[in-house]
């Protein structure tokens, strides 16, 4: 797990057998335990907090296969970059389906006052523009 | 061809920039894979933020037990592939079969552990398109369901394909043609199994326990 060993290959985060196998275990028991906490946090009245300690938990085990399971920590800069382009661009593309169904009732013209409405129909706004003669 | 004199193509300067394109080359795929499972899942999200009440109680119609324990045996074939990329490294051939192996296996069981659960779905009439009946929560649960069916069937596709090249992998293996000098393709195919496992890892809590 030397600094050393891990220059000699090609910034490709390999340590020595022994101890990438013990980091792997060391990984994979954080994993089960993280699995346990998200399982045993179901199960406990949290109210409003339950979504966003089950995402917490599985944002914090993604990382750790991230990380180490496919090595993008000791990886090259180009992976990160991969990483890093993939993440803004999930964001921006879900923040911008989620702010489409977030307002879809924001601007929808306010309802006319009682006395039009009752000699309007109800499909036509008040705001329509006259047909053309 | 020997595995050493095969091992560098032509038009790579080194074998080390040979590696560095094919790893950058996965995780290129990967990116798209994150774009093509986000989309799938913020569908399920947004309909989920329609309709709460609904996608929450269709959700505890799922078996806890049986998704923490599919949970658990994916977890466990992430590490038996690390293990097989640390085989492949050393050069250990009967020790990457074996990973090679236990990694298929703990797959076969996840798929076998899914099966099991589609079919009691199917038998307890949930499945849209095909037998899906409302019963007390109405018919916005066949929404729930339907989502459930799309992410869990598009996941299981992406393990199906993994234990395919795996399968390749066993026969170069076999062959002798994995080794300390051309160990990328076990290094690419743990990148992309470990990604399954990742959209497994937010598929469990979204659908199984929220």
């Amino acid at each position: 797990m030397s600094a050393h060993a891990h220059q000699q290959h090609d910034a490709t985060g390999h340590h020595d057998e022994a101890g990438s196998v013990k980091l792997y275990v060391t990984i994979f028991v954080a994993l089960l335990v993280l699995t346990a906490a998200t399982v045993a946090a179901s199960n406990v009245p949290l109210g409003r907090w339950h979504i966003p300690v089950a995402i917490s938990i599985a944002v914090i085990k993604a990382l750790l296969v991230l990380l180490f399971f496919m090595h993008l920590l000791g990886g090259s800069r180009l992976q990160w970059l991969v990483v890093a382009a993939a993440g803004c661009f999930a964001t921006i593309f879900v923040s911008l389906i989620g702010a489409d169904y977030a307002s879809r009732d924001w601007y929808l013209p306010p309802p006319a006052p009682l006395e039009q409405q009752i000699w309007q129909p109800a499909e036509i706004p008040p705001s329509a523009p006259a047909d053309k003669p | 061809m020997s595995s050493s004199a095969g091992a560098l193509a032509h038009h790579f300067a080194n074998i080390h920039q040979q590696r560095t394109a094919a790893r950058l080359g996965m995780w290129i795929f990967l990116l798209t894979e994150v774009m093509f499972f986000g989309g799938a899942i913020a569908t399920y999200c947004i309909y989920r933020t329609l309709h709460p009440y609904v996608f929450e109680a269709a959700g505890r119609e799922l078996s806890k037990p049986l998704g923490t324990l599919n949970t658990v045996v994916l977890i466990t074939s992430s590490l038996t592939m690390a293990l097989s990329v640390v085989a492949a490294h050393s050069g250990n051939r009967r020790r990457l079969l074996g990973w090679l192996a236990a990694t298929m296996g703990l797959g076969l069981v996840f798929l076998g552990v899914k099966a099991i659960e589609w079919y009691t779905e199917y038998a307890h009439h949930r499945v849209p398109g095909l037998n899906f009946t409302p019963d007390e929560l109405g018919p916005t649960a066949e929404l729930f369901f339907a989502c459930y069916f799309a992410l869990t069937s598009l996941h299981a596709l992406h393990m199906i394909i993994g234990l395919a090249v795996m399968g390749v992998l066993v026969r170069l293996a076999y062959q002798g043609r994995l080794g300390p000098e051309r160990f990328i393709p076990v290094e690419v195919t743990g990148l992309y199994w470990h990604f399954v496992d990742i959209v497994w890892i937010f598929l469990f809590p979204l659908l199984y326990l929220l």
